[in-house]
């Protein structure tokens, strides 16, 4: 792939507007709550799409394209099965905890809710978990700009960390939430007219059902057993382990897109954040699976012949190298100009995936680690200095992590392992917290560590493509996804048990601590007099129905 | 005029306005490919209208 002057002209521009965002923004960065919450100012339309964009990270573009490619149409269930509840659901049942607590992170409602232990485990655990994603990002961004463009990994390394950290540094989260919606509409619509040309080129997709086998194009029809599609799980486990374990696990808890409905204007707003970025959550396939599934369709005999014909790159054992289907679509159907706009929308994901990690990792770092455990009761300057100290060593350890990355090939998978077992019995903890006032603190933080330990328990006795079993390799898992799907499933049963029985073994907190806090003791947000449309609950159903359908049309 | 930079709609319209200039020259002096400029085309007119509707008091959010 080779860049023209215009190429480079889209790029640069876009370099320079998201720094200008920085500089616009710094003016109204006065205290530690500007810099770090946006002083809870943003309008809706910024924070539901900074909502969707802080997840649109290179893992998403990229990746889905390739399960795509891999899976087909079944990927689809990242988004309408593993998506779109979970986000209903924080808007409508969690948010008013979350924000109606006033707290500034999801660490702080669990030192609220809990207490201070439980507190710190949250947030140790996700402070390391968000500055190492962040490294791995920037590794993989240099790594692809090293095989497509040919770029010096030095260069790209440094470049893109600097802008990240030149627009963080200067305005704080709002600087990164604004920065995240330039590069949602840069992504959607940088990448739009690739679907449509390929899709033109595969004849449509009436010609892509006839050329695939139907494993391809139905999402629900072969999974009644996991031997009868290529992910190798069953409607079941895909259900429970995606759509429900990890979904909310990853949606309702994770600070990093938790924060941006955080930040909204009011309790409204902040409810209907995650809905309304549901909407363009529930559209996304047509920009990151359906380019998969039309490049696998383009390499079946009949659709195209001739030297010209698109194909997707082979890796090293000969296999296809899904990761590059994009870039190599991109390569293929992209003239100079229209290309240099398919890659900075590949470098938005990438920066806009990274500043999410740095800004939660900002607040929760100056908020829930140093404020509560350091340094406290200093002076608002004091913590604002502190957040932007934070935002240099966060891009500083991000940078460290992508050549540590380099070095070791398999530190992304074991990182990536590691966050799978943080993060998968996580909800376990806040649905107990929010909806069952006798859970105590000593019952969430036992009930996470065991949780965690039972995560990974059950990857080191099953083995799945070669994955896992080391502690004994007792089951074999049909795919890695099955695998996922087992270790986020047995963590969270475990992480609820333990969390329900020692609970019931010990003192839970007097009602009056917990008003705000828990479901059955919290006034609900009224809506009496709003249209349907401002009432999360509505929308959220409508969602709920129309996700139904999808799944209905493609099953 | 300066206030209606602090409006992200007038961010985001005025880039995708610049961008739309860059990949229609391209069309204009280089590749002639269609697809440039039908893209140019898009993001020009997505680019002006987020322009438009930006506020003149700017989005202080």
């Amino acid at each position: 792939m080779r860049l023209h002057f215009t190429d480079y002209a889209v790029i640069a521009l876009y370099f320079a507007f998201v720094i200008a965002v920085g500089f616009i923004i710094k003016r109204r960065i006065r205290s530690s709550n500007d810099f770090l919450n946006s002083g809870r100012n943003i309008p809706l339309w910024i924070t539901s799409l900074a909502f969707i964009s802080a997840n649109l990270g290179a893992q998403e573009v990229l990746g889905m394209v390739a399960s795509g490619a891999k899976y087909g149409i079944m990927t689809v269930h990242f988004y309408w099965v593993g998506a779109i509840f979970a986000m209903v659901f924080l808007g409508v049942y969690m948010m008013p905890f979350y924000y109606g607590s006033k707290a500034r992170s999801v660490p702080e409602y669990l030192s609220m809710r809990f207490d201070e232990k439980t507190r710190g485990l949250n947030a140790i655990t996700f402070a390391g978990m968000t500055v190492f994603s962040s490294g791995i990002s920037l590794f993989a961004l240099a790594k692809l700009l090293e095989i497509t463009l040919g770029w010096d990994f030095d260069f790209s390394i440094w470049v893109a960390a600097g802008i990240v950290m030149a627009y963080t540094f200067l305005g704080g989260l709002t600087s990164a939430v604004y920065n995240e919606v330039l590069q949602f509409f840069l992504i959607v619509l940088g990448l739009f007219p690739l679907v449509v040309v390929c899709l033109d080129d595969a004849g449509g997709w009436a010609n892509i059902k006839a050329n695939l086998a139907p494993q391809y194009t139905h999402a629900w029809e072969y999974l009644d057993t996991a031997d009868r599609n290529s992910m190798g799980i069953n409607a079941m486990s895909l259900i429970f382990g995606l759509g429900f374990v990890m979904s909310f696990g990853y949606w309702c808890t994770d600070f990093l897109v938790v924060q941006r409905a955080m930040i909204a204007r009011n309790m409204n707003d902040a409810q209907r954040t995650p809905i309304l970025a549901a909407v363009p959550k529930m559209l996304m396939p047509i920009i990151v699976v359906l380019p998969g599934v039309v490049a696998i369709a383009l390499m079946q005999p009949g659709v195209q012949t001739g030297p010209d014909a698109f194909r997707i790159p082979t890796a090293p054992d000969g296999g296809l190298d899904y990761t590059m289907t994009l870039p190599s679509l991109l390569a293929h159907y992209y003239p100079s100009g229209l290309l240099g706009v398919g890659i900075t929308a590949l470098l938005a994901s990438f920066m806009s995936g990274m500043a999410g990690n740095v800004t939660a990792f900002n607040s929760v770092f100056t908020y829930d680690i140093y404020q509560s455990y350091f340094v406290k009761r200093r002076s608002d300057r004091h913590y604002l200095l502190v957040g932007k100290g934070v935002t240099v060593v966060g891009i500083l350890i991000s940078i460290l992590t992508a050549y540590v990355a380099q070095s070791f090939n398999n530190i992304n998978d074991f990182l990536q392992l590691v966050f799978s077992f943080v993060n998968g019995p996580l909800f376990a903890t806040f649905v107990l917290g929010m909806f069952w006032k006798r859970a105590t603190g000593h019952g969430a933080f036992w009930g996470l560590l065991t949780g965690t330990l039972a995560a990974a328990a059950t990857h080191g006795l099953t083995i799945a493509e070669g994955k896992g079993g080391w502690i004994s390799p007792a089951f074999t898992i049909g795919s890695g996804m099955a695998q996922a799907f087992a270790v986020a499933s047995v963590s969270f049963i475990v992480n609820f048990s333990v969390t329900v029985i020692v609970s019931l073994l010990t003192a839970p907190k007097p009602d009056t601590e917990l008003r705000g806090l828990v479901y059955s003791l919290t006034e609900k947000p009224s809506t009496a007099g709003l249209p349907w449309y401002r009432r999360a609950a509505s929308l959220g159903l409508l969602l709920v129905i129309l996700t139904l359908l999808l799944n209905w049309i493609f099953y | 005029m300066q206030t209606r930079f602090t409006d992200l709609r007038f961010i985001i319209g005025l880039f995708f306005a610049l961008m739309a200039g860059i990949v229609l020259s391209g069309y204009l002096t280089g590749t002639g490919a269609k697809l440039n400029l039908w893209s140019g085309l898009s993001f020009g007119v997505f680019g002006v209208f987020m322009m438009v509707s930006a506020k003149a008091e700017g989005d202080e959010g």
